[in-house]
């Protein structure tokens, strides 16, 4: 009896892991675009990098039209 | 073995309520405030003075130029139409004393996200309020086009001053990100952000600089560039989603405090009596209990 009682919560303890390992990996597969340290980056991906650090100068912050 | 299998299937029981006792608390987050991705967008440059500071300059022209906008709709329905135009003139009374509100902003105090957020959501709000009282009102569709073809050439002097103090801040903001990626490119000569600082250079002209010396870098430096760059965005990016996060607690005490502060602002700044106790009225009614979010 006491097997069967430890298998049980072995059997819940292995249900619970997988769905929480997969959520990690869920969360990080959706996440922010990975680049791996053997990828090399193009110069339009540098050069966008870049681009996306300057603000520019007629931005506008939306607040909707009154008409 | 049956007390064994009951605190099994109480324990399995609890484990599933877990999720549902936590998507609830989500919900009442949510209720409070939805934050756009635009907002957030903007926000992700506020981590510093110089861009906290376009933020709320940004969003005092918005409402500056949909005061003006206001105005000229009011004064030419006046001309035009008989319609009681009172209650569109409250609204940009509000309008008016939340512009006060947004230019007394401080881009360096620890709050400046929030504030920044919190004021350009009742900025919507009441440009909504604007635009749904001013639908009823004329109802034909004709009407808002013509009003609308008159407004579109609308020029305004506090508008302008206003885009100029941008534009100056953005190529501070801008000229700090280029010395920071010359320290990335390890290039010490200041002359590229001197010329784009004193206008003798745009930011085009800058990136096409930058993209000649890159172009002749290893592949290694490159990809360090890159990396560094990407890294120093997803910090900023991080840093904006934690702040926004925290915006959505105590969203509705926030509010109903700055509507009791704007009311004793219309006391102070209103001379006319019965003006202010509309717009006092208007705004104690958003506080109310009961009345649905404030601001809507």
């Amino acid at each position: 009896m006491k097997n069967k009682f430890l298998m049980i919560i072995l059997f819940l303890i292995v249900v619970f892991s997988t769905i929480f390992v997969y959520t990690v990996y869920q969360d990080y597969v959706n996440g922010e675009d990975y680049k791996t340290d053997t990828d090399d980056a193009s110069l339009e991906e540098v050069l966008s990098e870049i681009d996306e650090s300057f603000l520019d100068e007629g931005d506008e912050v939306e607040i909707g039209e009154m008409i | 073995m049956k007390k064994i299998w009951n605190i099994i299937i109480v324990l399995v029981l609890l484990g599933s309520l877990t999720p549902l006792a936590l998507a609830e608390a989500d919900e009442d987050v949510s209720y409070e405030v939805e934050i756009d991705e635009n907002t957030k967008k903007e926000v992700a440059v506020m981590n510093n003075r110089l861009g906290s500071s376009i933020r709320l300059l940004q969003l005092e022209k918005s409402i500056t130029r949909n005061i003006a906008k206001g105005e000229y709709i009011i004064s030419y329905l006046k001309e035009n139409n008989s319609v009681n135009t009172s209650e569109l003139e409250l609204i940009l009374i509000e309008l008016e004393l939340l512009k006060d509100e947004v230019s007394s902003a401080d881009p360096n105090a620890s709050d400046a996200v929030t504030v920044f957020v919190d004021l350009k959501l009742d900025a919507i709000n009441l440009t909504k309020e604007f635009r749904d009282t001013l639908h009823l009102l004329l109802g034909n569709e004709s009407k808002i086009e013509s009003v609308k073809a008159n407004i579109s050439y609308l020029k305004n002097d506090s508008v302008e001053n206003l885009g100029q103090r941008i534009r100056k801040n953005v190529r501070e903001y801008n000229a700090y990100k280029l010395e920071k990626i010359f320290s990335y490119i390890n290039v010490s000569d200041s002359t590229i952000v001197d010329s784009y600082k004193n206008d003798s250079l745009n930011l085009s002209q800058v990136k096409q600089q930058i993209g000649e010396q890159i172009k002749n870098m290893t592949m290694e430096k490159r990809n360090q560039i890159f990396s560094e760059i990407k890294q120093s965005r997803i910090r900023g990016r991080i840093q904006a989603q934690m702040a926004v996060e925290n915006i959505t607690e105590g969203f509705h005490d926030r509010q109903v405090k700055r509507l009791e502060n704007r009311i004793n602002k219309a006391i102070e700044n209103i001379p006319d009596e019965n003006v202010r106790q509309n717009v006092e009225d208007r705004i104690n009614e958003k506080i109310k209990p009961g009345s649905g979010k404030p601001g809507e």
